[in-house]
């Protein structure tokens, strides 16, 4: 009983350096001030649709009708405030919570119309995570409010910060096992892997697009009548789904399959003209990487600029 | 202290957890008016092993060491802090979150064992709940009618099979010589184009094609652009498409149905648009 309390502890809470949170903190930060920021004018129009198209979904789902179009506009505007503040990580035990919230709202309500963006639902779960994790215990203000002597500098490893990456590595990995459950629970079964029915899924796409005036994938009217792509493609999406749980295991099987996700899906963006803008940024694949060593060699250099190199000199007990 | 140590300073490994520590070490800083020290936090166990080897075994909770060339000197037992809280430190316990929150540290109390072990406990429940609610949704693939969430979701797209033809409303505008154009969904609806999509879709599920005709001749007339100047009428319309044929170079639809048609006259819509 002991031993596998034990694995299960080493497995779950592994110690890792607050800054390698922090960082996935202004890494996933970041990104929602982006999507948030650059899709503020279009989510405040949306607030403004026909109330009879109102779907409510994920939490937003309390509402019968929809909220008054100024309120949706002060919450998009209150998110924005709170990601600034998430960061940078300031007075994080309070701000983290409350951006992880506002932003599970905001991303609700504008997937309230009729439509989910999946691509959506990793920003919201990772910035859950983060928001009350001790996520800003470096590279932030609150660590520099902390003692001045620790300013710019990271507290050592914790199990805290290990178990709140471990988190956003597991949450990730399980919706795409989700997502290949989905296919294989459809009638077609494991049979979706022959391509046929991502390429009738593709070709729909591309079709609706075209008439409806958009721009559809710029590859696929050339390779439509390749069905060994798709079949290859088919094999690839069950490999990267359903063996997605994989990655929890080792880091270099992790590491491989974020580099193989990421790159499907700049496949996907290529073929079907499908952005799935967080996969494609990398970020979100971030968790299952040593992040921190980013800071650690920007450091190195900007000291090598700044300073002359002081050795160490060795040293006997 | 002589002329080299001057020059090199002194690496200080010592407890990043002591508040107390942090702020005598900072007030030493301040007093040499230079750096003098160079700081490392002995919980960095992977860094001050690879930097100082020879304090491996050294027990960095309990003392400071200073590392010269000539040596490691090491500072008496418990430096001003003890481990059984922050209070008996002197150290503000905001500064002390951290350690409140299950730092790792060497040679933790029983209390702090089992305070980390609630705290793990607590921490662990939560991420299992989490995970549970992130595969919760498979069991909609087998529900009579699923329901797609946010942002616990299933993941339906791409896994329904399709069959060789495909049925999709879109937008047509004729001008008065019966020239079609299209006309971008960006006119039915905010939101992206599968949201918009969607809810033309919905519109003319519900038999109010008719009002979302009205939507689009109003938007058009807001925008009243040149591709759009020569429309006299705009359709709402769904058309039967077969994959192989609009793909092997044939776009036109099989067969098409009009669910809604408006006049379109920019002229009157723009006036009527006057401020």
């Amino acid at each position: 009983m002991n031993r596998v309390r034990h694995a299960l502890d080493e497995f779950w809470f592994p110690p890792a350096p607050a800054a390698r949170l922090a960082v996935l903190r202004i890494l996933i930060g970041g990104f929602a001030l982006c999507l948030v920021g650059s899709h503020y004018s279009m989510w405040v129009e949306i607030g403004r649709s026909d109330p009879s198209l109102f779907a409510p979904v994920g939490p937003v789902a309390l509402l019968r009708h929809p909220v008054a179009p100024g309120v949706n506009q002060a919450l998009i505007a209150a998110t924005l405030v709170a990601n600034v503040l998430f960061l940078l990580g300031w007075r994080h035990r309070f701000t983290g919570p409350v951006f992880a919230a506002l932003l599970m709202w905001v991303i609700s309500y504008r997937l309230s119309w009729s439509m989910i963006y999946h691509s959506m639902n990793l920003v919201a779960l990772h910035v859950l995570v983060l928001g009350f994790a001790p996520a800003a215990d470096a590279l932030s203000l609150d660590a520099r409010r902390a003692t001045a002597v620790a300013a710019g500098r990271d507290p050592a490893g914790g199990w805290q910060y290990g178990f709140a990456i471990r988190l956003l590595c597991a949450v990730t990995v399980f919706a795409y096992f989700v997502t290949g459950l989905a296919k294989v629970a459809s009638p077609m079964g494991w049979s979706w892997a022959t391509g046929e029915v991502i390429r009738s899924q593709v070709a729909a796409d591309a079709l609706r697009k075209e008439v409806l005036g958009e721009t559809g994938g710029p590859l696929f009217r050339l390779l439509y009548h390749q069905v060994w792509l798709f079949t290859m493609m088919g094999i690839l999406t069950f490999v990267v789904e359903l063996g997605a749980p994989l990655a929890l295991l080792n880091k270099r099987v992790a590491w491989v399959w974020a580099a193989v996700a990421f790159m499907m899906h700049w496949g996907i963006l290529l073929i079907m003209g499908i952005t799935f803008r967080y996969h494609l940024s990398g970020i979100m694949y971030a968790p299952f990487f040593d992040v921190e060593r980013l800071v650690q060699r920007y450091r190195g250099r900007r000291g090598r600029r700044l300073s002359r190199p002081i050795p160490l000199y060795p040293a006997t007990p | 202290m002589n002329r080299m140590l001057r020059e090199t300073g002194l690496d200080v490994v010592y407890d990043g957890l002591c508040g107390f520590c942090e702020r005598s070490l900072a007030a030493v800083q301040r007093i040499a008016r230079r750096p003098l020290l160079r700081l490392h936090d002995a919980n960095d166990r992977e860094s001050i092993k690879a930097k100082f080897p020879m304090l491996c075994g050294a027990d960095t909770s309990n003392a400071m060491f200073v590392v010269t060339p000539r040596g490691v000197a090491r500072h008496r037992r418990q430096f001003g802090c003890s481990r059984d809280g922050a209070a008996q430190c002197g150290v503000d316990p905001r500064d002390a979150g951290l350690e409140r929150r299950g730092g790792s540290r060497g040679g933790t109390s029983d209390r702090d064992a089992e305070h980390m072990g609630w705290t793990k406990a607590v921490a662990g429940a939560l991420g299992a709940l989490l995970m549970a609610a992130t595969l919760a949704p498979v069991s909609q693939n087998w529900q009579p009618e699923p329901k797609d969430n946010f942002p616990f979701s299933y993941y339906p797209m791409f896994a329904a099979k399709r069959s060789e033809t495909y049925h999709v409303n879109y937008i047509v505008g004729l001008d008065a010589h019966g020239k079609r154009h299209t006309i971008p969904h960006a006119f039915a609806g905010d939101g992206g184009f599968n949201q918009t999509r969607r809810q033309m879709d919905k519109l003319i599920r519900t038999d109010r094609a008719a009002t979302l005709c009205q939507t689009i001749v109003g938007e058009l007339a807001q925008e009243g652009g040149p591709p759009f100047r020569d429309i006299a009428t705009v359709q709402v319309v769904t058309g039967t498409f077969r994959f192989a044929d609009y793909f092997g170079g044939n776009t036109a639809p099989l067969e098409e149905r009009v669910q809604a048609s408006c006049p379109f006259a920019p002229g009157q819509w723009a006036e009527r648009n006057k401020p």
